[in-house]
């Protein structure tokens, strides 16, 4: 009973919203109470009481932001020589560091862009063991909170054996694309997509090694805080390529996911897998692999 | 109709207990208690003033006033606390969970579990959870300082550490800031230090400060998340990219 009749009563609150706020007859009542305008000396009093607001928002509203980060990972993949669906299987550890910047050029632009150095050693199959450098840019168009972003830039990269010393690929990809994220904000979900097409120029570019080709990439994802710190990531993946030399179309599939603990502010680590089945008009580019591992990260921010 | 009144009916059965009475708990310098009855019926008369008292107990008909140098707390039935800057004017609505602060400053603290409370402040009202906020009315902005929680204010959610100033013309501006700043630097904070709900304010902002300083901003309550930060979405993205590659150049990018 008594709750029945407090829901008759927050009805009524409902069907007259402006009940909540005060009268005016209260409002009066104050000004006359107070006998004291808003003045001068009232605005430096409020602010006093409040802190020292401007000296806080200027601090705060830089629109540069740099960061650095160590990468290490270590995970073991089915089919490390991409052979098919027999291929070796090998652990593999995947070193890393980054440098980055994200700067607020105006409202709702952006521009993001990273250099980093990466490599991968592998157990097995050593004669893939390689390093390399890359750089990726994008200048960014954010619509807004809930909203898509559009995004545009080039990347660079280049790979070289670590047996041979021979340059595996250098390369330069400029990409468009769109990313949409929604976070659904009682359950702490984020849902996410990115559609980006681009197109890699590569060397070497002749004969049946051409690495030339238009790429459209569709990733489909949702992100959940399970925790404090602890947040839960499945997404799935489709990419397209189309190689410029031979008759080379190529469909990938992959699903994956990771688990990620955000120990401190710098260091997250995280245990992830993914799926991929890569589907070509070239048998000898078609292949299967399941990968499983671990690493973390170690980024700093300024 | 049938949405509304589910609505309701869970808003209500799991609805906090209203504010029901206040007393003042805090007093330093000009602190009056206004008896505004007569122009709140009539919308005429006097507004008789006297000097505020410790224990003092706030009705429906009274407004806590305080003058220049001068400031005063009060604690309400329900556990939350307002503690009032300089030149400030404030009401509350016994029956409901809405306050008023018509002018000048205000440090509320708001237990966890009070949804539904309401804070007209100045021209606009804040709806705020379990929280603890400070507002300032000026006479062209109001300006709201979240230090922990979130609260909805002029059709945003401002979270932990965040600012919003909310100008008469209808534009806002939202920023981050330091609270641990804040707390050394506001008044409402430096100049309580021997009113009894200080280890109240230090209990609920040690858990904010220290983790803010490790990087990790609390969980905000029912109604908010700490999740969509851009640092937040930059390791989400970071994330992707690292799950999505293999660490073999020839699959490319």
């Amino acid at each position: 009973m008594k709750h029945l009749r407090n829901f008759l009563f927050c009805l009524s609150l409902a069907a007259t919203a402006h009940a909540a706020t005060p009268s005016d007859s209260v409002n009066l009542a104050l000004d006359r109470a107070m006998q004291i305008k808003n003045t001068g000396s009232a605005e430096s009093a409020i602010l006093e009481d409040g802190g020292d607001i401007q000296l806080l928002k200027q601090q705060a509203s830089t629109p540069f932001k740099f960061h650095v980060g160590i990468f290490n990972d270590v995970e073991y993949q089915s089919n490390a020589n991409l052979d098919g669906n027999s291929g070796k299987g090998a652990a593999v550890w995947l070193p890393g560091a980054e440098v980055g910047l994200d700067w607020d050029i105006a409202p709702k632009w952006s521009l993001q862009s990273t250099l980093g150095a990466e490599a991968g050693m592998f157990s097995d199959v050593e004669e893939q063991n390689y390093w390399g450098l890359s750089s990726k840019t994008s200048l960014k168009y954010s619509f807004g909170r809930n909203l898509p972003n559009l995004y545009a830039g080039p990347d660079f990269y280049r790979y070289q054996s670590f047996d041979t010393g021979d340059e595996i690929s250098l390369g330069v990809a400029p990409k468009v694309g769109m990313g949409y994220g929604y976070m659904i904000e009682k359950s702490k979900t984020y849902l996410f997509s990115d559609v980006r097409y681009q197109r890699h120029f590569v060397s070497p570019s002749d004969g049946n090694n051409d690495q030339d080709r238009h790429t459209v990439r569709v990733i489909l994802g949702v992100s959940q805080q399970v925790a404090n710190g602890l947040f839960a990531l499945a997404y799935y993946e489709y990419r397209y390529s189309d190689y410029d030399a031979f008759n080379r179309e190529d469909s990938r599939n992959t699903v994956g996911g990771s688990l990620t603990w955000e120990a401190t502010r710098n260091l997250s680590l995280r245990l992830n897998t993914s799926f991929t089945d890569n589907d070509s008009t070239i048998s000898a580019a078609e292949f299967q692999s399941l990968n499983a591992g671990m690493g973390s990260s170690l980024i700093w921010f300024f | 109709m049938l949405a509304l009144i589910l609505t309701g009916l869970s808003s209500c059965l799991l609805a906090a207990p209203n504010l029901e009475s206040a007393r003042i708990t805090f007093i330093q310098k000009d602190v009056s208690v206004a008896n505004i009855e007569v122009v709140q019926v009539s919308g005429s008369g006097e507004v008789s003033r006297r000097k505020a008292s410790l224990q003092e107990a706030i009705n429906k008909n009274n407004a806590v006033i305080t003058g220049a140098k001068s400031r005063a707390e009060l604690q309400f039935n329900d556990g939350t606390i307002a503690r009032l800057g300089q030149l400030t004017s404030f009401t509350f609505t016994p029956g409901s969970r809405n306050m008023n602060l018509k002018e000048g400053s205000g440090l509320f603290q708001v237990p966890k579990g009070m949804g539904g409370t309401r804070i007209q402040a100045g021209p606009i009202t804040a709806a705020i959870t379990g929280t603890t906020l400070l507002l300032q009315v000026f006479g062209d902005r109001v300006v709201l300082y979240v230090y922990e929680g979130s609260v909805d204010l002029a059709g945003q959610t401002v979270r932990t550490a965040q600012v919003l100033t909310v100008f008469n013309n209808g534009k806002t501006d939202l920023a981050p800031f330091d609270p641990a700043k804040g707390v050394a630097s506001a008044a409402l904070f430096t100049k309580f230090l021997d009113a009894p709900s200080t280890k109240t304010f230090d209990a609920a902002l040690k858990v904010i400060l220290t983790a803010l300083e490790s990087g990790n901003i609390p969980d905000n309550g029912d109604d908010s998340t700490n999740y969509a930060t851009l640092n937040d979405l930059l390791r989400e993205r970071r994330n992707i990219d690292e799950t999505t590659k293999f660490g073999n150049p020839r699959l490319g990018s």
